[in-house]
């Protein structure tokens, strides 16, 4: 589970757990990545969207959507982002809502970067 | 096993496909909750159903109220996977019918281990379908199974007119002969046995379908259905047939089957069956109908012999309703006093003076009128109610005698006979109700003569003697009814302390004919007369078999000829117009008496 708080680890890819969950599968694991790099830039255009509209319901489901695809591919301090997202939604609180979406946006990208560095050193 | 998996999320759904096809699962994979609920809507659908809550069209939750609002369907084992981790969307998921709650992202392990408490779950639930259709015994469908089908065909009929399907009752013969003689475990196996030849009855083209499949409880048209209904009852469900004739070659077929016979414990059983044979042609609103005419056919085919099949058509069915009601009416009878007795008065032929009279049941039957006894009597024998109505007859016979001793006296006084059936007979205390009656009514017992048929003194000669040599110690007379019909052993007829015989009326009918009954009649009285027996000639109705027996020498004779059956009232009449000590029936022509009495 997935906590607002969870900014534990110095690595924004729960790589451990990642590969746990694909069964060590680094073919499977390349896959994600190519799944996650087609489809999380939409999504993510939809929350950013819904951000700047002010539209906090669209806001909280966008961000759950986001939420539990980060945490699939254990991006633990982005998916934490989103839970914070989601929950301001859930709140309809718009207040900070921009700077948590610009957190989201940095935590998601440093942690493709790890992803794809792992992936790529895999290869090598 | 199929398992579908409903995710809009691109990567949770090829994860969980991946980790399961890794654990051996046949994967179908949607992205959204409409596509969902039809996957898990169609005939060989999965029922395990891993479903996202948040998803387009229609969500997890809205797809597990639709799988679970459907009826005859075979359930679908479902579990949420969501990122929705509150209690409250936890209690909200269960509400909705989900079996389980997982929270992304799951542990592959953990998701396995819940699939396959499932997958157990679901085994359980389908071996108790199973066991809820199936018989134990024989392991053909039941009486559940079976009615289920039968609703689908009559459904089906009336869709389509043209179609047409056919029920049969088979009611093993004697079954319970086998069960009382050998046990009931030896029974068991005798059934197990029939059931598999029966299997074999109904095999059409090679085709045995009598296993349930509950994945799959629509069956495909054109098969037959053998079901268990209980003890020694099966019924066979044959569709798509032309007509009758199909059912019958079925009949047919299951009698030729089940002709060899059958080894149990060691033993060789021989066992026949009754089929009733319903087709549903004649057009059937409930399912229930259907199956209750095959049974009453069944049933009609047991009382013409067994062994056989009977048809039904609506006249049998009309019947039978009125044999229900007949039933039912009869067991309200006594109570309702609607009972009467008459009296057919028993004439010397020498004077036609009236030495006694037989006592004749007869109902009142409300919106019947008058009703003979050949239509009740039979029912109150198999219903038992013959005991009430016969121990009835003969206290009201005997206090009507007693009546008439007093009020005409004659020399000898007047006998009454009183009919005895098979199973009044069979009780073990009739000689004491005998003499309790006679009692009760004052009636010297000499004046009593019961009458037997040959019937029901044969089936247990050494008991009918010494319930006979009671009565007759009991100063009751006794006397054979209908001689000549039934089977008499003469050499026991003999041992018998009888001292009437009757003369059936089918010979006496025939006297004036037939030179051959003439020859019987006077056989019986010879023989009659030499074991030193009164006769009487029953059926009297012409003044010239009046002749012919008053030529053989006959005593006494009762019959159309001098009186039909009266009342009490009727009976004062005669008795009141006669004169003297000795009472006469008039005179003038006999047979023109009848109206006049009657």
């Amino acid at each position: 589970m997935i906590q607002p708080d969870d900014d534990s680890s110095d690595l924004s890819v729960d790589l451990p757990e990642l590969l746990t969950r694909v069964d060590a599968d680094r073919k499977l694991l390349r896959e994600l990545l190519g799944i996650f790099k087609r489809e999380f830039p939409c999504i993510l255009q939809s929350l950013q969207e819904a951000v700047v509209r002010g539209d906090m319901k669209k806001v909280e489901v966008t961000a759950h959507t986001i939420k539990g695809m980060l945490a699939n591919v254990s991006f633990r301090r982005a998916a934490a982002s989103a839970v914070r997202l989601e929950r301001m939604g859930q709140q309809r609180n718009t207040q900070g809502r921009q700077e948590e979406l610009a957190s989201l946006e940095q935590m998601a990208s440093l942690a493709l970067a790890e992803l794809e560095g792992f992936c790529t050193e895999m290869i090598r | 096993m199929k398992i579908l998996i409903a995710d809009d999320d691109a990567i949770s759904r090829r994860l969980v496909q991946k980790t399961l096809e890794r654990g051996g699962y046949q994967v179908l994979a949607v992205e959204n909750g409409r596509s969902a609920a039809e996957c898990l809507s169609s005939a060989d659908g999965p029922r395990l159903a891993l479903l996202d809550w948040v998803m387009p069209e229609l969500d997890g939750l809205g797809v597990c109220r639709q799988i679970r609002s459907r009826s005859n369907h075979p359930y679908i084992y479902i579990i949420l996977l969501t990122s929705k981790e509150s209690k409250e969307d936890m209690v909200a998921g269960f509400e909705a019918g989900a079996n389980d709650y997982l929270t992304k992202p799951c542990d592959p392990e953990e998701l396995k281990a819940r699939l396959r408490a499932g997958q157990q779950i679901l085994e359980l639930q389908d071996k108790l379908i199973q066991d809820a259709r199936t018989d134990p015994l024989t392991q053909l469908p039941n009486r559940t199974f079976f009615q289920e089908q039968l609703v689908r065909c009559v459904e089906r009929t009336k869709r389509r007119p043209d179609y047409k399907f056919a029920v049969l009752f088979v009611d093993i013969d004697r079954f319970k002969v086998v069960n009382d003689s050998l046990g009931h475990l030896a029974g068991d196996q005798l059934i197990v046995q029939i059931a598999k030849r029966l299997v074999s009855s109904v095999r059409r083209e090679d085709l045995v379908s009598c296993s349930v499949d509950v994945m799959a409880p629509v069956r495909r048209s054109g098969e037959d259905t053998l079901a268990r209904m209980g003890g020694d009852e099966f019924t066979i469900l044959i569709e798509d047939i032309r007509d009758a004739s199909d059912g019958i070659r079925v009949a047919e077929r299951i009698q030729q089957k089940l002709e060899p016979p059958f080894w149990i414990t060691g033993q060789e059983v021989f066992i026949t069956a009754s089929v009733g044979i319903a087709v549903s042609a004649k057009g059937y609103a409930a399912a229930e109908d259907i199956l209750r005419d095959a049974d009453t056919a069944m049933y009609r085919a047991k009382a013409l012999g067994k062994s056989r099949y009977e048809i039904c058509d609506p006249a049998m069915h009309a019947r039978a309703v009125s044999r229900l009601k007949l039933e039912t009416d009869l067991r309200r009878a006594m109570d309702r006093k609607e009972f009467r007795v008459h009296y057919q008065p028993i004439v010397s032929l020498r004077d036609c003076r009236i030495i006694g009279f037989e006592a004749l049941v007869r109902w009142q039957r409300p919106d019947f009128g008058l009703v003979m006894p050949g239509e009740f009597i039979p029912v109150a024998e198999e219903t038992g109610l013959i005991l009430s109505m016969g121990g009835w007859v003969l206290r009201e016979a005997c206090r009507q005698t007693r009546a008439w001793h007093l009020q005409f006296p004659s020399d000898p006084a007047f006998t009454v006979a009183v009919n005895i059936s098979g199973k009044q007979f069979a009780q073990p205390d009739l000689v004491s109700q005998v003499r309790h009656i006679l009692r009760e009514a004052c009636l010297d017992p000499h004046y009593l003569k019961l009458e037997l048929t040959e019937t029901v003194t044969m089936r247990d000669v050494e008991r009918t003697a010494r319930i006979l040599g009671e009565l007759k110690t009991l100063g009751v007379r006794l006397s054979m009814d209908d001689f000549g019909t039934g089977y008499s052993s003469l050499s026991y007829l003999r041992s018998f302390p009888l001292d009437t015989l009757k003369i059936d009326r089918s010979f006496v009918s025939e006297m004036e004919n037939s030179s051959e009954s003439r020859a019987i009649v006077q056989m019986i009285m010879s023989l009659g007369r030499n074991l030193g027996m009164e006769m009487v000639a029953e059926g009297v109705e012409t003044a010239k078999q009046v002749s012919l027996l008053k030529s053989l020498g006959c005593d006494y004779a009762q019959g159309y000829s001098f009186s039909k059956p009266i009342d009490q009232e009727r009976v004062m009449e005669v008795l009141l117009k006669s004169s003297g000590s000795a009472y006469r029936l008039p005179q003038q022509s006999l047979v023109e008496l009848v109206p006049k009495l009657g």
